[in-house]
């Protein structure tokens, strides 16, 4: 893997900075030894300088890189959108049957992928999977730049713009409050909250590792930065306490929070009456849909991210290979749902969802369905594998196409059936025009440069929660194995643990 | 990072430039692990001590039993706010779309409250979230922008790979000397006395 | 002209005031880039002006307010009116030398709607789509707005004065020829006989490409003197055209739909009868889509069949005829059931041949309606009309003669009245007319477009609207219409008659005295002329001026044989036929927005004209839609894009007429998302006239060599965007039931085809789809007031697309252009739905369906709207508000019927202040980003309900009529309160016909449609014993 990768010019380990960890296999199932989540040396102090490392060393070359690359590309937007204020959204391929086009298929890939960050956080935290320390931050944070996408298009979508902010109850001279029976508002609200309620609970679990960059701060902007950032955090017991607690709660409130969110997105179309909108399966089918995408865009940026910022001790073999078997998991569950919809499109004998889905598979639409199948259903199945599971280029492929995939899953959803709903008479073909690829691939610069700057101003990986795996660790194994961690054999004190 | 210093005595006094008649604020013990940190605490809480605290980089499984900490009052005002949302929720719905500004809408009743579910549960979530949030800055008197465990060098590995017992001037049974000596007893490798 | 009326005077005045060097810069500095408009045109605001000082006046000194020129309004008191309050002035329009009584709607002063007359005996007072989008025309940018001269090559703008010089040298001279468009205007017609006494050695010809010759000359050979065939539709129980199509492009189309549509609609009570439609053509034609019977067959076949049909109703013939016809070999059993269905109604069965059959054909017509069946007579279908100048040539003869004329080189002078002989005639002789006219030393055109002609003419002279100028026409029946000015012209043009009498008469007079002088005859005595003169203007027309007779002209006489020998003469090979255009008539509609967008009714194309093909003929060439076809004609080669129609003969390539124009003098593009710039018409379609030889025009078709073309090209149709499949009729669209196959009427001569209205009614309830109970989660809503409903009947609607025009015209909807159309944005409130029911894709059946907002009680397009922006009223009314809508489209796709319109630009831009005049005051302008739709023309409801309000009664069924149904030809929409029990619509809606399309969604929609009744009757050569089979 490493030889391959310095064949690539710009991230020769040199220039990676500490790219020189290693990849260690810590994979194997064996009970007779329990594999460490951490691998390699590494006790509270060598964690905190490999992480605030990232912060405090010069940017290397690759994020540069890829930064510049990214700002080049959400220049896109800044093209696009502005044009099509300008214009309206006749600049879209969208037309009169097919009203939603690719701003609505963003917008809910967008938030979909925004889902694993507060899953993996908050459900696996109720769960007590440790290993979701390790990947908890970035995916968080991917979560918040997921929806900060996702909320773009709702806004440029509708037809004046400036008007957008009328979706919201506010006082007004005219004394008219929205339509609360439409399930765009009920959208406004879930996204609105799901938003506000990610970042609380992604700054929060900040906080503590905030004033580990604060203490360490070697110029005043820093310190002063961090310093307002982490709130005056000492690290006191009696805090740590209360904010434990908060954090529980916070997690057990966002749990049903990513069902709920979803779920309402789901609404959009299953509250409608078009033909293969009006299903009942859709909230599950949603929700199990954005968790797969959001684990593959985990995959996607984890991947490079180790490798660049050296953090493959921390963030090993076996967390990725645990996020590969929920990935195959929900592929699964989406192509499940695939059969599902045929299945009650037949047995419940209405004529024109039977042809709403036939029309699917093998309309005019057929190849975006393929398309979606194959990514989203057939190419998971090679996590069967361990293999394939534990190496890191065939799950990056395998995540990449699984994003396309479900890109295509809700291109197929909002156009298909609108092209061709119940009155022949008015069906049409929608095509995608400049504007809608420009914005679409703008979003995605947005999304990586945000990414960018997370991974080099905050702390990339959850400090103080990987020390509490490590202290773990070390108590559940006995001191035989020193090189698990430095504190274990300076502290032999029968008090130990608990 | 500096050596423990073992076989001194007495403790390092930091002492805040300008300060006339300086006063001690906060004595700082620190301990190299986890686990001495752990009986070290439970020796604290025995000898009677109320202001004081342990700093830790990570929550210690035990410590808060280990220090004697109540638990917090935090789940109510959660509950508060996720009340407060819910009501809130449905109330607001109810009173736009059914009393101030009534829509004849697809035939369907002016308020009814499966339409209004969603929205009414998106904001219990929210208020609730807040008050969890809130609360903890509250209960913990977060921001504190301003601590004079800042003035000591050594503290600030609190926060990456050290541990830490602070106990406050303002406790009865401060005293800077015997606190010192005892703490020394019971591991800590490390003493600082925070003046101002 | 100043002579006239107080506004005029003040209008000239005004033009004044437009050039002071002040006011030229004030308008530079207010809109520059509108600058030129304002010169050319009456800008709105000169307009008002001048409309509030004509209003002060009025309201001032009334008397003085009607000169002798008045125009009287049509309903309401002369004097004076009310600012705002609309008028509705009688007038006429023309087309193909027939006249239509219009009532035109007049807003202080500027016309914006054009009506049928109900008055008027001839029409039925409903108005096709040409007729209504003519009003468009007078507000055209593109017009010609004064007169210009070619100088050394280069055309120049000159002013009338200029052209008043030329024309004096004109009158000097004697070898002069003039080319008009054929009209039964009855002032020029007195000009012509002016003329041809004042100069001897002038010449007087017409043209028209689209012209009625062959019935002309068919006639002319049946009877010996041509007659003009007027038919009434609702005395013929069975009806069969040869080719024919009474029902759309037909000059007397309304009369003949309404007639038609009363024979259908009769079936709805029970001791009625229901009539039977045969119809054989080449190409599909709006009647062919109404037929119960469709036959196809090559335009060069049908003369046979015509004549197998008189053999088989052993019509008495004269013997030449009568050999010809018994050599026309054996009929078909679909021949004989139409005989013997014919024959069985005891005369109240009509035969109708069409444009595109020759002469013979229609001498054999006419043959058998009057001695086959015994069609003529009081109440039986048939009439015969005098026709204009008995003894002229046909048009093409009559173009001949002058281009013989201009050959022989002796011609000083040609002047062209409105006719465009070098966009529409053939070439003559291998010379165009382009070279035609040039070979005349001085040519002068006067017309409302500075069109091909126009350019090619030395002198371009610019003409009046129909709505600017006096005039009195002959409708099809011979009663006299009348024709007043509903605003005085825009750009000082001078109507044909005018212009004539320039040339005849040494002191010009104006349009108005000559129309008086010519009609003086008619009064009853001079004393009281002035009075009838009123009671004239006011009603539109002059009463009892028919020139009908009910009986034949005479027997049927012989010496056509021959003729009819070559007709049945079957060939072979392909045909292309030329239809006249169901939108742009022969082009002259060219420029106008609303006809260019409005979709064919067969092909669904907007913005374009394309070569219809047969599916059979499509498969074998190899082509689908909008590939292109290479036509071969004569040599003449034309390439353009194929259109495949089920039910078109196989061997039958149709095209249609007026595409292609070239009417700008730069090269202006196609709007596409920008505001209505000059000559819309450059550039659209193909010109098919370079196809249309002599011979064709002659023939009525010819034979082409087809063959695939290079590439494809973009048509923007409304529909069929790809190939639907049969599982695609999922949900509950449109009913029929064929009445052999839901029960048995009792036939016999007297009521002709009764059907059984049980069994009907059961059909149409089969024909609808099984679904579960309709429950709502909650109880219904109660409508306390007026509820408001619609209902729409499949039975009658032939899908002339008249309504589109009529809702466009009355809610201001905008043209998008091709490309937007093409990408799916077409604005059309209303749209027509059409489908093709039944296996045979060779000839399928037609269904058309008007398509508009249901107003749905349970609406689903409201509970999705975040912003409430479209909500229900108390009247059950589904109300779009435009100034809350921010545009998420969620509404139109929860919208079943897809009948939702949205801005996705900014379709209106800043129209020029002449197209400004043109709109609807009372319906608001909408903005981009805003959804849009059908308001079931709550404006006309609304203003209904205040004048009963002023009126102090109630609202009566009819108060209201929305725009569709108004000028609906065959009275197919029906609008009322379903609270009043006896109310039109709340009887259709309790009709055994009617149902509620998709009503299986539960959506309640306030349309409910009445399904459509086919009576096919069986194929057998007895028609009549199958009612006895099933009833044994």
């Amino acid at each position: 893997m490493k030889h391959l990768l310095e064949k690539i010019p710009f991230i020769r380990p040199e220039i990676l900075g500490n790219a020189q960890s290693q990849e260690i296999d810590n994979t194997s199932y064996s009970p007779a030894e329990r594999q460490p989540w951490i691998t390699g040396e590494n006790d509270n102090t060598t964690i905190t300088d490999k992480v605030c490392g990232i912060l405090e060393d010069k940017p290397t070359f690759g994020w540069v890189m890829f930064f510049l690359l990214s700002l080049s590309v959400l220049g896109l937007l800044g093209v696009f959108v502005p044009f099509l204020i300008f214009w309206g959204v006749g600049v879209w391929g969208v037309n009169n049957p097919v009203g939603w086009g690719y701003a609505i298929v963003n917008f809910v890939f967008w938030v979909g992928i925004g889902h694993a960050g507060t899953l993996i956080s908050a459900i696996l935290f109720l769960f007590r999977q440790k290993w979701r320390t390790s990947i908890n931050r970035a995916a968080e944070a991917m979560t918040i730049f997921a929806v900060m996408c996702a909320g773009l298009f709702p806004g440029i979508h509708v037809g004046r713009a400036w008007f957008a902010y009328w979706m919201f109850p506010l006082p007004n001279q005219m004394e008219l409050w929205p339509n609360f029976r439409s399930p765009l508002l009920w959208d406004v609200f879930a996204v609105g909250t799901y938003f506000t309620v990610s970042l609380l609970f992604w700054y929060m679990g900040m906080v503590p590792d905030l004033a580990t960059v604060r203490d360490r701060a070697n110029n005043w902007i820093r310190r002063l930065a961090y310093g307002a950032l982490s709130m005056g955090w000492t690290g006191s017991n009696r805090q740590w306490h209360v904010y434990e607690r908060s954090y529980l709660l916070l997690a057990s409130l966002a749990t049903p929070l990513v069902l709920s969110v979803h779920s309402v997105v789901s609404f959009d179309f299953a509250v409608s009456q078009v033909a293969g909108w009006h299903t009942t399966i859709f909230p599950p089918y949603f929700v199990a849909g954005a968790i797969f995408s959001g684990f593959a865009m985990v995959v996607t940026l984890l991947v490079p991210a180790r490798q660049l910022f050296g953090l493959k001790e921390i963030i090993t073999l076996r967390h990725l290979e645990n996020m590969n078997k929920v990935i195959m998991l929900t592929g699964m569950l989406v192509g499940y749902a695939y059969a599902q919809e045929f299945f009650i499109a037949w047995y419940g004998g209405v004529k024109v969802e039977k042809f709403a889905f036939m029309n699917r598979a093998f309309g005019q639409y057929a190849w975006a369905y393929w398309i979606m199948v194959s990514c989203n259903v057939i190419s998971p199945q090679i996590f069967w594998f361990k293999k394939a599971r534990t190496n890191i280029w065939i799950m990056f492929v395998v995540s990449i196409f699984v994003n396309i995939g479900m890109w295509f899953e809700r291109f197929v959803i909002t156009v298909t059936s609108l092209a061709n709903d119940y009155t022949p008479a008015a069906w049409d073909y929608y095509t995608p025009k400049l504007a809608d690829v420009g914005i679409m691939i703008g979003a995605f610069g947005l999304f990586f440069t945000l990414f960018a700057l997370f991974c080099r101003f905050l702390p990339f990986i959850a400090m103080s929660e990987v020390k509490g795996v490590i202290a773990d660790a070390a108590h559940s194994t006995p001191s035989e194995k020193p090189a698990e961690s430095g504190d274990a054999e300076s502290a032999p004190s029968p008090a130990a643990g608990s | 990072m500096s050596e423990p210093k073992t076989h001194e005595p007495a403790f390092d006094t930091i002492t805040a430039e300008g300060s006339v008649d300086p006063k001690p604020v906060v004595l700082i013990a620190e301990f190299e692990t986890a686990d001495q940190l752990m009986s070290a605490a439970e020796k604290v809480r025995d000898e009677g001590f109320k202001r004081w605290d342990c700093h830790t980089p990570y929550p210690i499984h035990g410590l808060d039993g280990a220090m004697g900490i109540r638990p917090t009052i935090l789940p109510w005002i959660v509950l508060g706010g996720g009340f407060t949302g819910f009501c809130g929720g449905l109330l607001m719905q109810g009173w736009m779309n059914g009393i101030s500004y009534p829509f004849l809408i697809s035939g369907k009743p002016f308020f009814s409250i499966p339409a209004s579910i969603p929205v009414a549960f998106e904001l219990t979530i929210l208020l609730s979230a807040f008050g969890a949030f809130g609360g903890m800055l509250a209960l913990n008197g977060l921001p504190r922008m301003f601590n004079p465990l800042f003035r000591s060098d050594r503290f600030r590995r609190a926060t990456a790979d050290r541990f830490f017992i602070s106990i406050e001037a303002r406790d009865r049974r401060f005293d800077a000397d015997s606190n010192a000596r005892f703490l020394r007893g019971i591991g800590a490798n490390a003493i600082e006395v925070i003046e101002e | 002209m100043i002579e006239n009326g107080s506004g005029k005077t003040l209008w000239r005045s005004l033009e004044d005031y437009a050039d002071t060097p002040e006011f030229r810069e004030l308008v530079h500095k207010e809109f520059p880039n509108h600058a030129p408009e304002l010169f050319n045109s009456t800008s709105r605001r000169h307009f008002l002006k001048v409309m509030g000082a004509s209003v002060a006046l009025a309201g001032g000194l009334a008397g003085c307010r009607w000169p002798r020129e008045a125009i009287l309004p049509h309903t309401s008191r002369p004097e004076g009116q009310i600012p705002g309050v609309p008028e509705a002035y009688a007038s006429c329009w023309e087309q193909q030398e027939v006249a239509e009584g219009v009532l035109v709607t007049s807003f202080d002063g500027r016309p914006i709607r054009v009506d049928g007359n109900g008055d008027h005996p001839a029409c039925s007072g409903t108005a096709t789509s040409q007729m209504q989008a003519s009003v468009l025309n007078l507000y055209d940018p593109g017009r010609s707005k004064q007169p210009s001269q070619i100088v050394d090559g280069v055309s120049k703008n000159a002013t009338w004065d200029e052209a008043m010089i030329k024309l004096s040298e004109v009158k000097s001279a004697t070898k002069i020829a003039i080319l008009t468009a054929p009209t039964s205007s009855l002032p020029l017609d007195g000009m012509r006989k002016k003329f041809m006494r004042q100069f001897k050695s002038g010449s007087w010809h017409e043209w028209a490409p689209l012209n009625r010759d062959s019935e002309r000359l068919g006639t002319g050979q049946a009877f010996g003197s041509p007659q003009r065939p007027v038919a009434d539709l609702s005395k013929a129980k069975v009806l069969a055209c040869f080719d024919a199509d009474p029902l759309m492009t037909h000059p007397a189309n309304l009369s003949h739909s309404a007639g038609w549509a009363a024979m259908r609609l009769s079936a709805d009570d029970d001791e009625a009868s229901i009539s039977r439609v045969y119809v054989v053509e080449s190409s599909y034609s709006i009647t062919g889509g109404a037929a119960d019977i469709h036959i196809t067959a090559k335009s060069s076949d049908i003369p046979r069949m015509v004549a197998q049909l008189a053999k088989a109703l052993e019509v008495d013939l004269p013997s030449d005829i009568a050999n010809v016809v018994a050599s026309a070999g054996v009929p078909d059993d679909r021949i004989l059931k139409m005989a013997a269905d014919l024959k069985s109604q005891g005369g109240n069965a009509l035969v109708m041949a069409g444009d595109r059959q020759p002469p013979e054909v229609h001498a054999l017509v006419h043959a058998i309606n009057v001695s086959g069946l015994g069609a003529v007579g009081s109440g039986k279908p048939l009439e015969y009309a005098e026709v204009r100048y008995p003894s002229r040539p046909s048009h093409l003869e009559d173009l001949e003669l002058l281009a013989t004329r201009i050959k022989s080189g002796e011609l000083e002078h040609l002047i062209v009245l409105g006719a465009n002989p070098v966009y529409d005639a053939p070439t003559m002789g291998g010379e165009n007319w382009g070279q035609l006219i040039s070979e005349v030393p001085s040519s002068i055109h006067l017309g409302e477009y500075k069109d091909e002609t126009g350019k090619a003419c030395a002198w371009h002279m610019n003409t009046t609207h129909f709505l600017e100028q006096w005039g009195a026409c002959r409708s099809w029946d011979g009663t006299i219409t009348l024709q007043q000015p509903l605003i005085e012209p825009l750009y000082a043009g001078r109507s044909s008659v005018e212009f004539m009498s320039i040339l005849n008469e040494d002191s010009p007079r104006s349009g108005y005295n000559i129309t008086r002088e010519i009609l003086s005859g008619n009064a009853d005595s001079d004393s009281d002329f002035e009075e009838s003169w009123r009671k004239w203007i006011h009603d539109g027309f002059i009463g009892g001026t028919s020139n009908t007779v009910d009986k034949a002209p005479g027997a049927i006489k012989g010496g056509w044989g021959d003729g009819l020998q070559r007709a049945i003469q079957s060939t072979g090979g392909d045909e292309i036929v030329f239809l006249q255009d169901h939108s742009l008539f022969d082009g002259r509609y060219a420029n106008n927005g609303w006809l260019q967008e409005l979709p064919d009714p067969m092909t669904k194309v907007t913005w374009d004209n394309c070569a219809i093909v047969s599916p059979m003929k499509a498969n074998s060439l190899g082509v689908k839609n909008g590939d292109m076809l290479k036509l071969v004609v004569e040599g003449k080669d034309l390439q353009m894009p194929a259109f495949v129609l089920p039910g078109q003969n196989e061997q039958t390539i149709a095209v249609s007429l007026g595409y292609g124009r070239l009417l700008a003098d730069r090269a202006a593009g196609r709007l596409s998302r920008k505001p209505l710039i000059y000559q819309i018409a450059d550039g659209v379609g193909f010109d098919t006239y370079t196809l249309r030889s002599e011979n064709a025009v002659k023939q009525g078709f010819a034979s082409v060599t087809v063959s695939r073309g290079d590439g494809e090209y973009v048509l923007a149709t409304t529909q069929d965007h790809n190939p639907i499949r049969p599982e695609a009729f999922m949900g509950d669209l449109q009913r029929e039931a064929e009445l052999d196959r839901v029960g048995e009427f009792a036939r016999t001569v007297e009521t002709g085809f009764s059907p059984d209205l049980a069994a009907v009614g059961q059909a149409v309830k089969d024909a609808g789809p099984h679904h579960p109970p309709l429950k709502s989660l909650f109880p219904d809503h109660e409508y306390k007031s007026h509820k408001w409903a619609m209902s729409i009947d499949l039975n009658v609607c032939t899908g002339c697309s008249a309504c589109v025009i009529a809702c466009q015209a009355e809610n201001n909807i905008s043209v998008v252009g091709k490309d937007e159309v093409a990408t799916g944005r077409e604005m059309h409130w209303m749209r027509i739905d059409r489908y093709f029911r039944g296996e045979d894709v060779e000839n399928p059946e037609m269904i058309h369906q008007p398509m508009t907002c249901n107003q749905c009680e349970n609406a689903p397009c409201e509970q999705v709207c975040p912003v409430a922006a479209t909500v229900h009223n108390e009247e059950g009314l589904n109300d779009m508000v435009y100034n809350r809508c921010i545009g998420t489209r969620y509404c139109s796709n929860n919208c079943p019927y897809k009948v939702r319109r949205f801005n996705y630009y900014n379709n209106t831009h800043e129209p020029s202040k002449t197209e400004q005049m043109g709109y609807n005051p009372t319906v608001t302008i909408r903005d981009r980003g805003v959804m849009e739709k059908c308001t079931y023309c709550v404006q006309r409801i609304n203003k209904a309900k205040i004048s009963a309000h002023n009126d102090r009664r109630d609202l009566k069924d009819g108060d209201i009529v929305p725009a569709c149904a108004q000028t609906c030809p065959t009275s197919a929409i029906s609008f009322g309160d379903l609270s009043d029990p006896e109310s039109q619509v709340a009887m259709t809606q309790n009709s055994h016909r009617s149902y509620k399309m998709l009503a299986e969604l539960n959506v309640r929609p306030r349309t409910s449609y009445l399904a459509q009744l086919k009576n096919p009757g069986e194929m057998s050569p007895e028609g009549d014993d199958s009612g006895e089979k099933k009833e044994g």
